[in-house]
C-alpha cells in the first residue's frame, strides 16, 4: 500500500531473536545434505556408528558375521573377567558408547566435517559478502556467530552425541533384558551431556577460527593445522620429553577425548585434565579475540 | 521548510552532516543529502565513500559524526531495517538454493513464517520475471537472473528504501535494460531508492537525480540538466551534422558564444561559452543554410561529462 506522500506504509512489528538466528542455525546444519558430495562425506561420518552397529549385533547374537574366534571373543561373558573383548568393544560398559566419538578413528571423521562445514561457515561468507545480508537483517555479528555455531554443532553433534544415544537404544532393545538399561542410563546422559559440551567446545573453536579466516580455504588450512599439527607437536613432544601427559596440553583432539572422559567419569592414562580443559580454553580464547576482531563490522566490511 | 517539505523530510532517507573516520583516514565529510520516494543514484569513483555511504545507511557502520535516518528511525536500529532493503555487491549468493528458496530463507530473518515466506518470494520473484525459473538452482542462473534474485531478497519484505550497490556491474545490455526497467518502476510503488555505480552511463537512464561524491565530499546533487546548467563557465560541446562543413565552420566560428569549431569528416564539433542566444542563431542559420542542418547533438549533458568537469 502506498502513503498520500507515496512512500509505502511502515507496519514495524518487532521480529523476536530467535525467529531471526533459528533460520540461520537451521541452514547451516542442513546445508551438507543439500549436496551429493555433503550426503557422501555424512555417510562416511557414519562409519563408527555402523561398524559399531554390527558389532552390537554380533554381540547379540542378531548377526552371525566374522571369524569364530572373533565371535566367541565378542560375546563372551563377563566381559571383565578376561577372555572377553576390551571395554570398548563391550556394549555394558560406557566405554563402547563413548570411543565411536572420541577414540582416534574417529577424529578422521570428526575432522572431516568440521573441516569441510563448521570451519568454513563464517570465512565462505565473509569471502562472497554475505555477511551483509544477515546484518542488514537484524542479526548482529555475535548473533551470526552463535547461529552459525549452533548450527555446525548441531550437525557435529549428530555424529558425536546422537550417534553413541541411538547405539545405545539399539542395545536396550537387542539386549537379553532391561538390565543394560537400569545400569547404564545414568551413565549415559553424563556421558551424552560430556559429548555435547566437549562438541559445542569444538565446534566454537572451529567457528571462531572460521570468523577469523579471510577465505574458506585459509579457514580449512588454519583448523586443521591447530587439529593434525597440535597433535603432532603434542606426540613428539610426548616422546621426547618422555611425558605423555603432555598430549592433553598440547593436542586439541586428545583434550576433547579427556575432558569427555574426566566429566563421564570413565577411565584414563597419561591424561592431564587441567591440561586438557587449558589446551581447549586458550584455543576457545585465542580464537575469540582473533574473531572479535576481524569480525568488528568495520573490519569485517571494509 | 514548509509543512510538505518537512513532511517528506521525516519520511526520506537522510544524511544529515554525517562524517566518517576509518582510524585516521577521512571517508566522508560533512555529507547531507536525502533521498524521497525517487531513484537517486550515487555517482563517484572508486574509492570515494559510495559504498560506506550504502553501509551506514544499512545500519552496518556508525557514523562518526552527524546522523542516519531511515524515515523517522535511526539507521542500524531494528525499525531501520525492516524498512530498508539492501542489496550488496555480492559475488555468490547460496548456489545450491532454488531463487525462491534463496529469497524466501532471507524473508524468515523478518520474521515470516515458512509458509508466508514462500509466497511472498513467489510473489516478489514473479513480479521480477523471474516466476518461470525461481524453482530451479541459482547455480544454473545467468548473472541478470542472480541480479534479479539479489534485487528480489531486498524487495519482498516491502521495505520503503532500497539501496543497490553496484546492481548493473556484470551484466550484458539486455539484463541492464530489463533491470533498469526494474528499478524506475519502483518509486511509482512507493519505493525510494538509492543506487550506486561507478560506470555513469548505466546510472543516467535510470535516475531522477543525482548524489555526486569525490574524495568523500559531496561534490553536487540534483538533476543532471540542472547541475550542467549550473556550470556556464565549462563550454557544451556540440556535433552538427550536415553539408558544407568548411563553410558553416567558418560563419560560427564568427559568433560570440562559439569557443571554438573543430572539422571532422563527417560533423563539426563546436564549443559553445554562454548559451544565450546560440540555439535562437543555429536555428534560423539551419533554416536559411543551403541543404539544412541534419542534426544537432549534445556532446557533454550526460552525467559522465558533468562528473568529469566537476571532478576534474
Amino acid at each position: 500500500m502506498t502513503s498520500p506522500h507515496a512512500y509505502r506504509e511502515a507496519a514495524y512489528t518487532p521480529v523476536p531473536l530467535s525467529r531471526r538466528w533459528w533460520p540461520l542455525a537451521a541452514r547451516e546444519a542442513t546445508q551438507l545434505f543439500r549436496s551429493r558430495w555433503g550426503m557422501l562425506l555424512y555417510g562416511l561420518c557414519l562409519i563408527p556408528f555402523l561398524v559399531r552397529t554390527v558389532i552390537l549385533m554380533i554381540v547379540y547374537g542378531v548377526l552371525s558375521f566374522g571369524p569364530d574366534a572373533l565371535r566367541n571373543r565378542l560375546q563372551a561373558q563377563p566381559i571383565a573377567r578376561g577372555g572377553g573383548p576390551g571395554p570398548e568393544l563391550d556394549p555394558r560398559n560406557l566405554q563402547f558408547y563413548a570411543a565411536q566419538a572420541i577414540q582416534p578413528p574417529a577424529f578422521v571423521f570428526v575432522l572431516l566435517l568440521t573441516s569441510m562445514v563448521v570451519a568454513r561457515a563464517i570465512a565462505r561468507d565473509r569471502a562472497t559478502n554475505a555477511l551483509e545480508l544477515y546484518w542488514t537483517r537484524g542479526i548482529s555479528p555475535a548473533q551470526y556467530v552463535l547461529a552459525k555455531w549452533a548450527g555446525g554443532t548441531l550437525l557435529v553433534g549428530s555424529i558425536t552425541v546422537v550417534a553413541p544415544f541411538v547405539l545405545w537404544l539399539i542395545a536396550i532393545f537387542l539386549a537379553p533384558d532391561w538390565s543394560l538399561l537400569q545400569n547404564t542410563a545414568g551413565g549415559m546422559a553424563v556421558l551424552l551431556g560430556a559429548l555435547a559440551l566437549a562438541t559445542g567446545i569444538l565446534t566454537a573453536i572451529g567457528t571462531l577460527v572460521s570468523g577469523a579466516a579471510t577465505t574458506a580455504n585459509g579457514a580449512i588450512v588454519a583448523w586443521t593445522t591447530i587439529m593434525v599439527g597440535g597433535g603432532a607437536i603434542a606426540e613428539l613432544l610426548a616422546a621426547v620429553l618422555r611425558v605423555p601427559e603432555l598430549r592433553s596440553w598440547v593436542a586439541p583432539w586428545t583434550a576433547f577425548g579427556v575432558v569427555v572422559r574426566d566429566i563421564a567419569g570413565l577411565p584414563q592414562r597419561n591424561a592431564s585434565v587441567v591440561g586438557a580443559w587449558c589446551c581447549l580454553g586458550a584455543l576457545l580464547a585465542w580464537s575469540a579475540w582473533r574473531a572479535r576482531k576481524r569480525l568488528r563490522m568495520e573490519d569485517a566490511l571494509a | 521548510m514548509n509543512a510538505h517539505s518537512a513532511m517528506v523530510s521525516a519520511t526520506a532517507l537522510r544524511f544529515e552532516r554525517v562524517t566518517k573516520w576509518y582510524g585516521s583516514i577521512v571517508a566522508l565529510l560533512d555529507v547531507s543529502f536525502e533521498v524521497g520516494c525517487e531513484v537517486v543514484g550515487l555517482v563517484g569513483k572508486n574509492g570515494v565513500g559510495k559504498s560506506t555511504l550504502m553501509k551506514l545507511a544499512a545500519g552496518l557502520l556508525q557514523p562518526s559524526q552527524g546522523t542516519v535516518h531511515v524515515g523517522p528511525h535511526p539507521a542500524g536500529t531494528a525499525a531501520a531495517r525492516a524498512d530498508l532493503g539492501f542489496c550488496p555487491d555480492v559475488e555468490r549468493l547460496y548456489e545450491q538454493l532454488s531463487g525462491v528458496a534463496f529469497v524466501a530463507w532471507m524473508l524468515r530473518y523478518h520474521g515470516f513464517s515458512r509458509r508466508d515466506a514462500r509466497a511472498r518470494a513467489a510473489a516478489t520473484l514473479e513480479q521480477l520475471g523471474l516466476g518461470e525459473h525461481m524453482n530451479r538452482s541459482i547455480r544454473e542462473y545467468s548473472k541478470g537472473m542472480r541480479q534479479r534474485v539479489r534485487l528480489a531478497q531486498a524487495l519482498a519484505h516491502e521495505p520503503r528504501f532500497v539501496l543497490l550497490d553496484e546492481p548493473m556491474t556484470g551484466l550484458d545490455p539486455v539484463a541492464r535494460a530489463e533491470l533498469s526497467q526494474t528499478i524506475r518502476s519502483l518509486p511509482a510503488q512507493g519505493v525510494g531508492v538509492l543506487v550506486s555505480s561507478h560506470v555513469l552511463h548505466e546510472l543516467e537512464a535510470v535516475v531522477d537525480r543525482v548524489v555526486l561524491v569525490h574524495q568523500g565530499r559531496l561534490l553536487a546533487q540534483g538533476r543532471v540538466g540542472e547541475l550542467r546548467a549550473q556550470l556556464p563557465s565549462q563550454p557544451h560541446r556540440l556535433r552538427i551534422v550536415g553539408p558544407r562543413l568548411r563553410e558553416l565552420a567558418a560563419v560560427l566560428v564568427a559568433w560570440p558564444q562559439v569557443a571554438q569549431v573543430r572539422v571532422h569528416d563527417d560533423s563539426l564539433e563546436v564549443s559553445v561559452v554562454g548559451e544565450s542566444g546560440f540555439y535562437e542563431a543555429l536555428t534560423r542559420l539551419g533554416a536559411a543554410w543551403d541543404g539544412g542542418v541534419h542534426e544537432v547533438v549534445p556532446l557533454d549533458d550526460d552525467l559522465a561529462s558533468l562528473f568529469g568537469y566537476l571532478v576534474g
